[in-house]
């Protein structure tokens, strides 16, 4: 993807980082029961060495095909394999906003305004996040870092309230399942996004070298859902496996002398981390449409994404929202597996044998 | 419709000179003065002194308001009426003027009856003599002017009392006595095709990045404009291009800060006959700085700093948090104010949100008429507006009483950050609007909204909301919320075009 707007490596680090912990807030132990909360502290250095993993196509990408991104390094193989690869993106990106939006609106629904009807709510924020969208990749890198700023100081705040409430005897023993758990929990964190095929498409729209900026923003996604987690787990014990949404459960006891009721806070920073990251996947969605199709319709392409998963998400609410839940760790794997592993892989192995062969003629 | 809206507004805009080609002076002088009698018609104002010179006709010409009498008596009139040993020929008697007989500085020749004209109505003398086919003009203004005075709308407890005043040439000068280094440059341009107001664009030379400097002027002169009377009419000629309710170019009546921001770079553009300097590109932490925070002491201008940016969340979103709350998030509120606010709001007949959009309404007609009435009469209006709604409102049961302290808290909160009242304002009601309807939810998303806004913003390259994002440690750790001391600021202003990301 080529355009004039670049962002610096760090703000797309802290888009990502967003997007990640947002799934940390928006984690639902729902049909989990059977693991000791303590498995889901180690469950966590798994999910980053598997994100790790999942990172390499991208990082190769960057070594062999400076400056393009999956998209065009398909391109240098077939047209047509590039078409596919946007499309197939395309769609992988539709359905992550779609997944945003129904948790959203399941947290909406069952906890902000429980007696409301939230479809005009979720109107209102897919409106929002378009018009965000439409703002460009600039601005959404810029907010990006204070929207992270905001959601590290809600979670100070949080920690703080919380550290009179934190009793170890809470968490059960690690390990006692063996590793294998773990490793289970672990896939299913690292695969309740999709980062790094957020980073390929991206790519030549980076401003730096991506190293670095790359180990902080891991250490910091092991660092604060380490921490989410071990307040969850420390301070409720089993009964956050109980809860829809253990941390907002942990916000709402939260109390820190006069002040009460920190879950004002973890619903703010929900909505907003909810919306930059909606709004970023609209504007990658947008941007591979002009170049999957035509440039000329500009922005309609957002109001038609944006359109698309408001139908779905209006229409279909309730069963978007059970898809989304029941979805298991196994289709969402093989999501993971198509779009982070095989499609850059094959696409890089085919472009990298096309590239020796030119070299060779 | 559309054809004669497109014809009034090139009626508007057209540059009413621009299809006259320029007219030569005449070697003949009646036919000089009756070609500027023509273009000035029989204004009263412009005075037409006949003489003789060496035996040559000559006419004085001169537009009585904006000529300072005295000196046209001194430096023009009476060294000519009493030159002595003068050249035979039109020509040379127009040089031996000019080199010999003339006092004044301010010179020039004109050789077109345009400029000409031109130069009479800003005040300037001419002579024109019969048999030279040019003339010369004498630079003698004086119009009535207001004298330096202090500032307004920027009160600074520390900092000079000097504001500008509407007199070009006076900001000019205040400047110029703040920094006296050749680097600093003034460089003039004319706009409004009709009302010809002198627009100058001042810069260091040396710090001022010389593609944004062109950008600038480039902008100023694709500006097709017929009357430009205020600095207002240039401002959007010169913001962003992204839409926002903020504005990336300041504004400043004060020479000190006009200066200082000249240091870091920026451009600074005054406005003949306005006592205000636009700026750019402004950022929005500058909304929250001001002279006296580099008067006093680091640790107090960083509480004042912080003060001015909690009484600008305060202003924004202290209405639509209290419409939030009491319409859908009670439980927010501690059980006992919970008590009291739900017994005020029970008796009043309308909804929290119509309440508080009908109250902040009523508030901002109270202060635009404070504003705009004669002062003696401005007293009565907050007297009126006091009781009104202050008290007899609450008495009769229209308001509550906890609604009527969020107004006054809101209204002088957005005092505290007069640089950006407008959209303050604006956006308060938005928020009470989206609290009422979408409670928190709607407030949060409003705030993302105008955020991801303000971070589309990009003046002239340097991204609106730096340093904060992107965010610049050296900026951010120099003078953001937090100043450093002198000894470290020290020798160099830090350059605007650094934070460009």
């Amino acid at each position: 993807m080529k355009g004039n707007a670049k962002i610096g490596v760090w703000q797309l680090c802290c888009l990502l980082l967003l997007s990640r912990l947002l799934t940390t807030l928006t984690f639902s132990p729902v049909g989990a029961e059977k693991m000791q909360t303590a498995d889901y502290l180690p469950a966590v250095l798994a999910a980053a060495f598997l994100i790790f993993l999942f990172f390499v196509p991208v990082f190769l990408q960057r070594r062999f095909f400076s400056g393009m991104d999956i998209t065009d390094v398909a391109y240098t193989v077939s047209p047509l394999l590039s078409k596919g690869c946007c499309v197939s993106y395309i769609l992988c990106f539709q359905f992550l906003t779609l997944a945003a939006v129904a948790r959203l609106e399941l947290f909406v629904g069952s906890v902000v305004f429980p007696n409301n009807d939230s479809a005009f709510f979720i109107l209102l924020f897919v409106l929002a996040a378009v018009y965000a969208a439409s703002l460009g990749l600039e601005a959404l890198g810029r907010a990006g870092t204070i929207c992270l700023v905001l959601f590290l100081g809600a979670f100070l705040c949080i920690t703080l309230a919380m550290t009179d409430k934190i009793n170890l005897v809470n968490l059960s023993p690690a390990f006692s399942k063996g590793a294998a758990p773990i490793w289970t929990a672990g896939l299913d964190a690292a695969t309740r996004t999709i980062e790094p095929a957020v980073a390929a498409v991206l790519l030549p729209r980076i401003n730096g070298k991506p190293g670095k900026a790359f180990a902080v923003g891991l250490g910091c996604f092991i660092f604060f859902t380490e921490s989410i987690l071990f307040f969850v787990f420390a301070g409720l014990g089993d009964y956050a496996l109980t809860q829809m949404f253990p941390v907002h459960a942990v916000a709402v006891l939260a109390e820190f002398s006069v002040f009460r009721r920190f879950d004002v806070l973890l619903t703010g920073v929900w909505i907003l981390t909810a919306f930059v990251k909606v709004s970023l996947l609209l504007y990658l969605q947008s941007e591979l449409l002009k170049k999957t199709f035509s440039q000329r319709p500009g922005r309609l392409y957002l109001i038609f994404c944006a359109g698309t998963v408001l139908l779905v998400q209006l229409c279909f609410a309730g069963k978007v929202t059970d898809y989304y839940f029941t979805l298991g760790l196994l289709p969402r794997t093989v999501l993971y597996a198509i779009f982070l592993l095989f499609v850059p892989g094959v696409v890089l192995a085919a472009a990298l044998l096309r590239k020796r062969r030119r070299l060779h003629a | 419709m559309r054809n004669w809206l497109k014809q009034a507004e090139a009626r508007v805009t057209r540059s009413a000179a621009a299809s006259e080609a320029p007219v030569q002076v005449y070697a003949e002088l009646e036919r000089n003065v009756q070609y500027i009698k023509a273009q000035l018609g029989d204004s009263f104002d412009i005075l037409y002194k006949q003489t003789c010179i060496g035996g040559n006709r000559a006419v004085l010409i001169m537009d009585d308001g904006m000529c300072d009498n005295l000196l046209v008596t001194q430096q023009v009139v009476a060294p000519i009426l009493a030159m002595q040993n003068v050249p035979e020929t039109a020509g040379a008697q127009m040089a031996y003027i000019r080199d010999r007989i003339s006092a004044g500085i301010d010179q020039k020749e004109d050789h077109t009856l345009n400029d000409v004209v031109a130069d009479i109505v800003s005040g300037l003398v001419v002579l024109l003599i019969d048999g030279a086919p040019f003339c010369e003009a004498f630079g003698v203004q004086g119009f009535p002017k207001r004298s330096i005075d202090n500032a307004q709308t920027e009160v600074q407890e520390r900092g000079a009392q000097e504001a500008f005043v509407e007199s070009f040439k006076d900001n000019v000068a205040l400047i110029r006595r703040r920094v006296r280094a050749p680097v600093a440059r003034f460089e003039l341009q004319e706009m409004g095709a009709t009302s010809k107001t002198r627009v100058c664009v001042c810069y260091f030379a040396d710090r001022a990045d010389k593609q944004m400097i062109a950008e600038i002027k480039s902008r100023l002169k694709k500006a097709n404009l017929d009357m430009v009377l205020g600095a207002g009419y240039l401002r959007p000629f010169l913001e962003s291009d992204v839409r926002t309710i903020f504005t990336s170019v300041g504004t400043t009546e004060r020479p000190d800060i006009a200066c200082a921001e000249m240091a870091e770079g920026r451009a600074v553009i005054l406005v003949d006959g306005t006592p205000f300097a636009l700026i750019v590109p402004y950022l929005f932490s500058e909304n929250f700085q001001s002279m006296d925070d580099y008067n006093h002491r680091p640790y107090y201008a960083l509480f004042i700093r912080v003060l001015k940016f909690f009484s600008f969340l305060i202003s924004v979103f202290l209405p639509g948090l209290y419409v939030a709350v009491c319409t859908f998030h009670q439980e927010l509120l501690p059980v006992s104010m919970l008590y009291d606010v739900a017994v005020q709001e029970s008796v009043t007949p309308f909804p929290v949100m119509a309440e508080a959009i009908f109250i902040h309404f009523l508030y901002e007609i109270v202060r635009e008429a404070g504003l705009r009435m004669p002062k003696s009469v401005g007293h009565a209006v907050s007297i009126v507006g006091a009781l009104v709604i202050g008290d007899t409102a609450v008495s009769a049961g229209l308001i509550a009483a906890p609604m009527l302290i969020v107004v006054a808290m809101t209204a002088i909160s957005s005092f505290v950050v007069s640089k950006i009242y407008y959209p303050v304002s604006i956006l308060r009601f938005v928020f009470m609007l989206v609290g009422g309807l979408a409670g928190f939810y709607g407030i949060v998303l409003g705030f993302g909204v105008v955020l991801l806004n303000l971070c589309a913003v990009t003046a002239y390259g340097t991204p609106f909301l730096a340093p904060f994002s992107p965010v610049h440690v050296g900026a951010l750790l120099r003078d953001s919320f937090w100043r450093r001391s002198w000894k470290k600021i020290g020798g160099r202003e830090l350059r605007i075009r650094s934070l460009e990301k």
